[in-house]
């Protein structure tokens, strides 16, 4: 067999942009394929720790127990070991509860107002068992170790004297696909990149006027006129939607092919906002390490049909 | 159920927050304020909710 | 209330084999793939790796219905290769990509990383 073929590609990244919660980057010289596989993986199948199991003693508050169970699960909280822990559905420690330490994060939340003042509840009162699963805000207010009054946890209900709330929860291992609480994602985009050529000849053939109407034809600033040489340069050629519009406009000014736009089919400028729950650039990798357990899963296994294999190469 | 002595099921006013013992055939309302909504109480149980 | 679960659209049933071969009756070197609990992440870098090997005549894949978590991957080749060996290859070369790509993002992350460490983020 021809094993030393191959058809591999050898993509090419740089990144712009790094925060914890959001990055930009260049993704070259692979194809739409992969790059929506990837923002696909992102979305729905990197694996996250969420709340899914609530068990309420006490709620005399004015939310009912669903819509506080309901609530709680969408608190992201940190899930940097997730890809480690195991999906209660598969845990063999636990015997299909999924209330071990491998598969589940227990949490506790007590509260009671005593006062007239409204009592807040909030994220930061959800007490975890494990120091590495907490919610995200109370993990960035421990990092950045100072008291902002702006920062007070994700609210869950308001208490007035005398409502008490009291609760115990489970969270576990799941994805985005299972339920939209799990996806780690806020959003995560890509565009390709736009190759924008002017056509200096024609252009010249404009007077001032024209070449005003021109830049501002596009409805994002793509264009520009440079005020010492009054050319039509591209000032931001990734502010452009693919709308058309300085196409158009420059055929109905009877110049078609003033500008010519197109979309650099194997180059992507990819942007990732993260929940908080893993880390925009380990979101990327974790995407990348699930999308291999995919294809490593949808492999032919060797008891597959083998003898067949054989009849097909008759040829070769 | 014996119809001779029905049990009393404990309501809360309100409008008072009292407790208000009612049995079966008994006028709704609330014997400290005379407030005719009462409510039922919350289950002592642990209750279980999947969080979705 | 009798909503089926929504892990049935991943996790793939007892008994099942997450990927079945089934030759084509009339045509040499053409067959279907059903691989099951997946959709088009999967189908689709498949099918586009395969376009990029020579020896396919022709590779397609569909999602019979969104009720149904399964993909069909069909693959056409010349008789220098065959649907398996065209199938293997191209998974091991998106999983050689993939190999690559991710070695590339981490040392451009912790390129990065220092870089905003120097102007103290």
């Amino acid at each position: 067999m021809e094993d030393t073929v191959s058809y591999q590609r050898l993509p090419k990244v740089r990144i712009r942009e790094m925060r914890d919660d959001f990055m930009k980057f260049e993704l070259r010289e692979t194809d739409a394929s992969m790059a929506n596989a990837l923002r696909r993986v992102m979305i729905a199948e990197v694996p996250t720790v969420a709340i899914d199991l609530v068990e309420i003693s006490v709620n005399s508050s004015v939310l009912n127990d669903e819509f506080i169970a309901h609530r709680l699960g969408l608190i992201p909280l940190t899930s940097d070991n997730a890809m480690e822990m195991r999906f209660s559905r598969d845990c063999d420690s636990c015997d299909g509860d999924g209330q071990c330490e491998y598969c589940s994060v227990e949490f506790h939340l007590s509260a009671k107002c005593e006062s007239d003042q409204t009592l807040d509840v909030t994220s930061a009162d959800l007490h975890s068992v494990d120091h590495r699963v907490v919610p995200v805000d109370v993990q960035k207010a421990f990092d950045s170790d100072g008291y902002d009054p702006n920062q007070r946890g994700i609210l869950i209900v308001k208490l007035r004297r005398g409502q008490e709330l009291k609760l115990r929860a489970i969270a576990r291992k799941g994805i985005g696909k299972d339920h939209a609480k799990w996806s780690p994602a806020a959003t995560v985009t890509f565009m390709y990149e736009p190759q924008i050529h002017i056509n200096e000849e024609l252009m010249e053939t404009l007077t001032f006027e024209e070449k005003e109407s021109l830049v501002d034809s596009s409805p994002t600033k793509v264009f520009s006129i440079d005020p010492d040489t009054q050319q039509v340069v591209v000032m931001d050629a990734e502010a452009y939607t693919y709308d058309e519009e300085v196409i158009k406009k420059a055929e109905s000014m009877g110049k078609p092919g003033l500008v010519e736009i197109y979309a650099k089919e194997d180059s992507f400028i990819f942007t990732v906002e993260s929940t908080g729950a893993i880390k925009a650039p380990q979101l990327v990798i974790n995407a990348i390490k699930v999308l291999q357990q995919k294809l490593d899963a949808v492999r032919l296994q060797d008891d597959n049909n083998f003898n067949e294999l054989d009849a097909h190469l008759g040829g070769s | 159920m014996d119809p001779q002595q029905p049990e009393p099921v404990v309501y809360l006013c309100g409008d008072c927050g009292a407790e208000c013992p009612l049995k079966s055939g008994d006028v709704i309302q609330c014997r400290d304020c005379g407030y005719r909504i009462l409510y039922k109480k919350r289950t002592r149980r642990i209750v279980q909710y999947e969080a979705r | 209330m009798n909503a089926p679960d929504r892990y049935e659209r991943f996790v793939v049933p007892e008994g099942t084999k997450k990927v079945s071969y089934e030759r084509d009756t009339k045509i040499v070197n053409a067959a279907s793939f059903t691989v099951e609990r997946e959709d088009h992440t999967i189908g689709n870098i498949v099918r586009m790796q395969l376009h990029r090997d020579p020896n396919v005549l022709f590779a397609g894949y569909k999602l019979p219905h969104p009720l149904q978590y399964k993909i069909v991957v069909r693959i056409h080749t010349t008789s220098h290769s065959s649907p398996t060996q065209a199938y293997n290859q191209a998974i091991n070369d998106l999983d050689k990509e993939l190999d690559y790509l991710k070695d590339a993002f981490e040392a451009e992350v912790s390129r990065v990383g220092q870089a905003n460490q120097h102007q103290g983020f």
